[in-house]
């Protein structure tokens, strides 16, 4: 149940995308994400289609994880369409009922806005498919590093990032065993009404919180112990270093985009 | 008929990378009532997953669970009936207590098996003597008190629930050994008591040499041997094999037979070993 989560999960492998730099690859997702919303060409999105499916096969990851990743965000997928279906009012109308009307423009762009948000999470999802979590800390950390002029904790916030991602599996642990050790005690959480269902939380969340509290604690302390004091002076262990796959993907990327962008403009 | 019995259990679970691992290998077994039965074996053995079958926590992949003649998985409704009677105490069950007061975790499993205040008070009563818990802690927050307090808080919601089965996952892991040696009579107490089946599991064989009345030895998710003592003592070359060992004092009796002492090779704890020791001075004074 817990389990299932996908979205942010690592996909082991040795491909070109999980060789490129975490840097170029977080700068490219974000200009990705950009131009899919400038982008409004119905034939740049069926290229824009191909090319984020032909890097899921380079990648070697199942098509089957963009069907699992879209499973939790359906709802908003679905009022996303009826919002636009139902208060975008250009074009023709062609359905009238009561005070709701739909037109040509409103089908548009609802279609539009689904396919967007398709890409964008399954692009997207190939940056933390490819990119070790503590890669991508690392990188997030050196991006934002010249907000450190203007006293933003750039370091703390990566710390903070890395250390939650390090312990979501060691919660979800912690969550089946306290949910065995409290089903032992009787609490039934398969039977019975939503209110007594709610209730049998209570003695799983609690536990849960003081756990998660007191690790926070120890670890706070092994920290210290271990002479940490923050990001000033701080070196590192796995130094992240471009490589000739970083200028070779850049180039292909502005060559990409610029080919959407194109498109966009010129039909 | 058999308190527990397990017939073919196979539990398997995806590990990294989709690999399928199998924790428990067709396991078949039968407990008798009232028996107090020691489980041992090396880390990763399969002893806590073959114990979280047996209050179906865990659904075995293949094979059934018996409690009492019923098979467990048959229905929800029976299954949540069986936990009811079946009292399974985890590793650092100090970590499961929520409430607000000693006193309401406690009561916390008797509640849940729907019994009326009066009762739950007098289980709470005697879970608390039985544990070897004072009355003025029972208002103060389960947070507030030393570990090992927590770990007989833990206990006694458990026992509150005065379960026919107790299973107990190494329930002395952590405590110092004036604590282990106190929650071990405890449990050997309600086990004279209540005339309940004890499942233990643990690493130390003092223990099970000490308590328990038969021993099952796991190895790589299998059943090694389900045997008395005396009989598992016998094979210790094979036990040291598989990572485990016989008692210490077992083995100063064996060193002393090989150094030419006529002493017995069959005692598992200390306490017979002084009896035979004290014997022994006693025929060398008169000599």
């Amino acid at each position: 149940m817990i389990g299932d989560i996908t979205i942010g999960q690592y996909f082991t492998g040795n491909s070109v995308l999980h060789k490129i730099d975490p840097r170029t690859k977080i700068i490219l997702t974000i200009v990705y994400i950009i131009i899919l919303f400038i982008v409004n060409n119905p034939f740049a999105y069926l290229i824009n289609g191909i090319f984020i499916l032909s890097l899921y096969i380079i990648c070697k990851i199942p098509f089957k994880m963009i069907f699992s990743n879209m499973k939790p965000i359906l709802p908003v997928l679905f009022f996303t369409f009826l919002i636009n279906l139902f208060f975008v009012k250009t074009g023709d109308i062609i359905f009238r009922f009561w005070i709701f009307s739909i037109t040509t423009g409103a089908i548009n762009l609802a279609l539009i806005m689904i396919v967007r948000i398709v890409l964008l999470i399954a692009g997207s999802s190939l940056l933390t498919y490819t990119t070790l979590p503590i890669d991508l800390t690392d990188g997030i950390e050196i991006l934002l590093s010249p907000l450190k002029k203007i006293h933003f904790p750039v370091h703390e916030l990566a710390m903070m990032m890395t250390i939650s991602m390090r312990f979501v599996p060691t919660l979800i642990d912690e969550t089946t065993k306290i949910m065995a050790a409290q089903k032992s005690r009787g609490v039934d959480m398969e039977n019975g009404s939503i209110i007594k269902r709610v209730k049998s939380i209570i003695p799983i969340l609690i536990p849960l919180f003081v756990s998660a509290f007191r690790r926070a604690n120890e670890l706070s302390i092994a920290m210290e112990s271990r002479c940490y004091r923050g990001g000033d002076g701080r070196t590192r262990y796995r130094a992240l270093k471009y490589s000739y796959l970083d200028f070779l993907s850049i180039i292909f990327m502005i060559l990409f985009f610029t080919v959407l962008i194109c498109l966009n403009i010129f039909t | 008929m058999s308190a527990i019995e397990l017939k073919n259990l196979t539990y398997i679970y995806g590990g990294a990378n989709n690999k399928k691992i199998k924790a428990i290998n067709n396991i078949s077994l039968k407990i008798e009532k009232g028996c107090y039965v020691g489980i041992i074996g090396h880390t990763g053995s399969g002893k806590s997953t073959l114990i979280q079958h047996i209050n179906g926590i865990l659904k075995p992949t293949f094979g059934n669970v018996y409690i009492n003649g019923e098979d467990i998985w048959a229905s929800n409704k029976k299954l949540a009936n069986i936990r009811t009677k079946i009292g399974l105490v985890f590793q650092y069950p100090e970590y499961q207590l929520f409430e607000e007061t000693i006193e309401k975790d406690i009561a916390f499993g008797p509640q849940n098996l729907g019994l009326n205040d009066d009762e739950i008070k007098k289980r709470v009563h005697d879970a608390c003597i039985m544990v070897g818990l004072s009355k003025d802690i029972l208002h103060k927050s389960p947070f507030e008190i030393s570990g090992g307090q927590k770990r007989r808080v833990a206990l006694a919601g458990i026992i509150a629930m005065m379960p026919k089965i107790l299973v107990l996952d190494e329930p002395t892991a952590g405590l110092d050994p004036m604590g282990r040696d106190k929650i071990l009579d405890m449990i050997k107490d309600y086990h004279k008591k209540t005339e309940c089946t004890v499942l233990h599991v643990t690493h130390s064989m003092e223990d099970v040499a000490k308590y328990a009345d038969k021993i099952i030895v796991m190895n790589k998710g299998q059943i090694f041997d389900y045997n008395s003592i005396e009989n598992i003592f016998k094979r210790a070359n094979e036990l040291q094999k598989i990572g485990l060992d016989i008692p210490e004092i077992s083995q100063v009796f064996i060193k002393l037979k090989n150094r030419g002492f006529d002493v017995p090779t069959n005692i598992y704890t200390v306490k017979q070993a002084i009896k035979v020791l004290n014997s022994l001075i006693a025929k060398k004074a008169e000599q």
